[in-house]
């Protein structure tokens, strides 16, 4: 069974270090829930640089987000920000700190159609 | 808003539009309300003695975030019972405060019940715009104290908290005793008041705006940890107009006009949601109280000489929110400045795409433009640095996606066509390009200013890497590039038989031929040859764009040229700031201190608040400027438009170390001085004398230039 969760989670680690957050630093607790149990990811973000461990520490900012929509948000298929808006992530504490890193989540899927010519060098 | 009789209350984007009497009565084509994060959380809030709605007799804008309005009982005749007064006095600070207070004027006693209605239909801004149906279902709650008005869809839920504090009534001889408290129903709140012969009664409400819902209002706001109250904002008042700038001036108006500006800047300032204290403009009142690339940059550019602080915030605002991954629904890319944030259902529930939208072709080479122009003034480096990974992803993002046609021009077309924007340059209503027959070109586009936009920001880029990233090798690709540019876009776009640009190429390649004001911002960018300069000074100043106020945006002859069209034929403030500032950097002095003059001119019509466009009618044909049906007004760029042009006129430039004055002041100005201009060089003065000394009856006859007539005003002084 394909956990799309855990494959992100595995790659944002593996990568390491991402010039996009070279000004951010702290510590997001995901705390995904569904199905009667709970998982807890930890990333840790210094100047750029990306630990991901397990684990339910303390952390700088706290996600609480249901296990099947943060899947759609690592693949792209949910915004972060919209689902922030609409009330299905709980965040506490640095509310900064998952804006900066929802950034390295993917794009929403293109439509099979796309509408435009897309010139590439 | 310049719906008659409106007035409008505000911090950030918290805001309130009521009518004169302070009620708020929403219709689906007024936006009268309590919005907040783009949501109207009251859209009934309406005040009743005995029944009756209550007269103003006048209003009183205390400060931005201060209104009060004095009122009595209506007889439904032009007589009114003058023996009732009553005050209603509403600040903008964390939701609103409303102090009511009655006074008694006469020895009787009278028993009175005191009544507001409340209610929230808590609409997206997009769909009282839009005239949108909810989808959610509405709830209400009774607590002590407190009337909740709920709504709610799915996970989503907006709570408007209205809270009574206890009354209080005041005798004659001054006794201060308890007042029956407020009985709150599910419609609103009401006061029974016995009120004695020559008292007062008083009272106060309470509503907050809760964007949470389940978290009992635990974040309203960015700014709630630190103590937002109205003292708090009075003395950060103070403080931004006491950081400015002072002018002297022998024009009294343009006097009032800096002030409005510098006051409604402050008003528009906003911190988003996770910016903390950090503030930056929003674009305007009442539908764009929020973030928009453009809006933020272009605003904070007219401001650098007065309020540098806003341009390091949207600097470092926008770069946090830079592009980062290709989304085809929100029209991102990496690299790529954002369009535009917004916080209501719609965003929310992604009926629109705007978590952030990236639907601009501009904003990435006017963020560069900024970064220079910001650095030149304050000197600091240090910001230039920290975004030197976000400049060069900007410069990547010119270069590889903004090139839809692989032929080294900026293109836009939108990948979201159901709720994307068409045209993504500022003029981004769907009409705005067309060929001077009035046809409208297919997609992708290239509007000539964007061009005009790539250029300075490779050139502004080009400095930064040589003097801040030490990088000679980007450096000089850069000015390599830029030169290429200009020369290809001089080749073109350049219309030979009606000596200006086009407004834009279409995707064909063949150029879009209509006369516009975009060939303006060409001057400001740099990228006109010199030699072709002086064609586009005459017709930016000639009948056909210059309305004797102002610019158009589109000539008159054009097809589809309306001077009430929005962005076909109106004058928009802020484009003549910038055509202004273009025409200073060619060094036609005389005819940017003439374009200053009829905006400033116009200004003095609003009461030194500029709306966002007014229409394109003929100065000589309608004496005054109209303005625009449905203009925004405190408008960011409008409120800016002053600012740039009193530097303009002032030709205030930074220079390495210095800042340098080289003033051309319209007629009808003697004197000009901005004292205490911050900058790198810390505090300096500039002065300007004008060429003509105005006498002292000619002002008090009001005898202004009609600047039509200009020169003969000019030549019959001096042969005098």
């Amino acid at each position: 069974m394909t956990d799309p969760t855990a494959d992100y989670f595995h790659s944002l680690g593996e990568h390491g270090r991402y010039p996009l957050l070279r000004a951010t630093s702290g510590t997001i607790r995901f705390d995904l829930g569904g199905d009667g149990h709970a998982e807890h990811w930890r990333v840790t973000i210094n100047k750029g640089h990306i630990e991901v461990s397990r684990g339910s520490e303390h952390a700088d900012c706290v996600v609480h987000v249901a296990k099947a929509l943060f899947d759609g948000m690592v693949t792209g298929q949910v915004n972060t920000m919209a689902a922030v808006l609409r009330g299905q992530i709980d965040v506490e504490g640095e509310l900064h700190l998952i804006v900066m890193l929802q950034r390295l989540f993917p794009g929403r899927p293109p439509l099979p159609a796309s509408t435009t010519r897309r010139h590439h060098k | 808003m310049t719906t008659t009789g409106s007035v409008s209350t505000l911090d950030g984007n918290t805001f309130v539009v009521s009518d004169t009497a302070g009620d708020i009565d929403a219709s689906p084509t007024e936006p009268n309300g309590l919005f907040s994060w783009d949501t109207r959380y009251l859209s009934r809030w309406v005040l009743t003695l005995d029944g009756h709605r209550l007269n103003p007799l006048s209003t009183d804008d205390l400060h931005y975030f201060e209104t009060r309005f004095f009122l009595v009982p209506g007889t439904g005749t032009v007589y009114v019972d003058a023996t009732l007064s009553i005050i209603r006095r509403r600040e903008v600070v964390d939701g609103f405060r409303e102090e009511l207070t009655i006074l008694n004027h006469s020895a009787t006693p009278v028993n009175l019940t005191l009544r507001l209605d409340a209610a929230a239909d808590f609409a997206d801004l997009f769909e009282v715009k839009d005239h949108l149906k909810k989808k959610g279902k509405y709830y209400t709650r009774i607590d002590d104290n407190l009337l909740l008005l709920g709504y709610e869809r799915q996970t989503y839920r907006r709570e408007t908290l209205i809270n009574t504090a206890a009354s209080t009534h005041v005798d004659a001889h001054g006794q201060t005793t308890d007042a029956p408290a407020a009985a709150i129903d599910a419609d609103g709140v009401t006061f029974t008041v016995h009120l004695g012969g020559h008292s007062s009664w008083n009272t106060e409400l309470h509503v907050r705006c809760s964007l949470w819902g389940w978290a009992a209002n635990q974040r309203v706001t960015a700014r709630t940890e630190t103590g937002h109250t109205r003292k708090d904002m009075e003395e950060d008042l103070d403080e931004w107009i006491a950081g400015a700038p002072k002018l002297e001036c022998d024009w009294e108006p343009l006097k009032h006009t800096y002030r409005r500006s510098l006051t409604d800047l402050a008003a528009l300032r906003f911190a988003p949601m996770t910016s903390g204290e950090r503030t930056l403009p929003a674009a305007g009142l009442p539908w764009f109280m929020t973030m928009f690339g453009r809006d933020s940059i272009l605003t904070s550019l007219q401001a650098l000489p007065y309020a540098p602080s806003l341009a390091a915030t949207t600097l470092a605002e926008l770069g946090a929110r830079q592009g980062s991954r290709i989304d085809d629904f929100r029209d991102e890319d990496p690299g790529k400045i954002l369009h535009e944030m917004r916080y209501g259902e719609l965003t929310a529930f992604e009926e629109r795409p705007h978590s952030p939208y990236y639907g601009s072709a501009d904003s990435t080479a006017l963020f560069l433009i900024l970064l220079d122009e910001y650095e030149r003034w304050s000197g600091d480096t240090k910001l230039v640095r920290d975004l030197e990974y976000e400049a060069r992803a900007a410069l990547d993002w010119i270069d590889q996606y903004a090139d839809l046609r692989g032929d080294g021009y900026v293109w836009y077309q939108t990948r979201n066509p159901d709720t994307g924007l068409e045209n993504q340059c500022w003029k981004d209503s769907w009409d705005s390009i067309s060929y001077t027959d009035g046809r409208l070109p297919g997609f992708p586009r290239a509007t000539c200013e964007l061009q005009g936009y790539a250029y300075d920001a490779k050139k502004r880029a080009a400095r930064l890497a040589r003097t801040i990233w030490r990088d000679p090798t980007l450096a000089d690709r850069l000015d390599e590039q830029a030169a290429d540019l200009k020369r290809r876009f001089n080749r073109d776009f350049w219309i030979e038989d009606r000596k200006y640009y086009a407004l834009a190429l279409d995707a064909d390649g063949t150029q879009v031929d209509a006369l516009s004001s975009n060939i303006g911002h060409l001057l400001w960018s740099g990228i006109v040859e010199r030699r072709r300069a002086h064609h586009i000074v005459e017709h930016l100043l000639g009948p056909r764009l210059y309305s004797g106020w102002g610019i158009r945006t589109l000539a008159e002859g054009e097809e589809r040229y309306n001077p009430v069209g929005y962005h076909v034929g109106t004058v928009w403030p802020f484009d003549n700031s910038f055509i202004a500032w273009g025409l200073r950097r060619y060094g036609y002095k005389n005819e940017a201190a003439r374009v200053a003059a009829g905006i400033l001119d116009a200004a003095e019509f609003f009461n030194g608040r500029l709306p966002e466009a007014f229409c394109g009618y003929d100065r000589a044909v309608t004496k005054y400027p109209v303005p625009y049906p449905t203009a925004c007004s405190p408008q960011a760029w409008s409120t800016g438009t002053p600012l740039l042009l009193l530097g303009t006129m002032l030709g205030l430039q930074a220079v390495d170390e210095h800042l340098v004055v080289d003033p051309a002041l319209p007629v009808g100005i003697g004197h000009l001085a901005l004292l205490d201009v911050p900058g790198r060089w810390g505090h300096r003065d500039a002065y300007g004398r004008g060429r003509v000394q105005v006498r002292a009856d000619d002002r008090l006859r009001k005898l202004r230039p009609q600047l039509s007539t200009l020169q003969t005003l000019v030549n019959r002084r001096e042969n005098r």
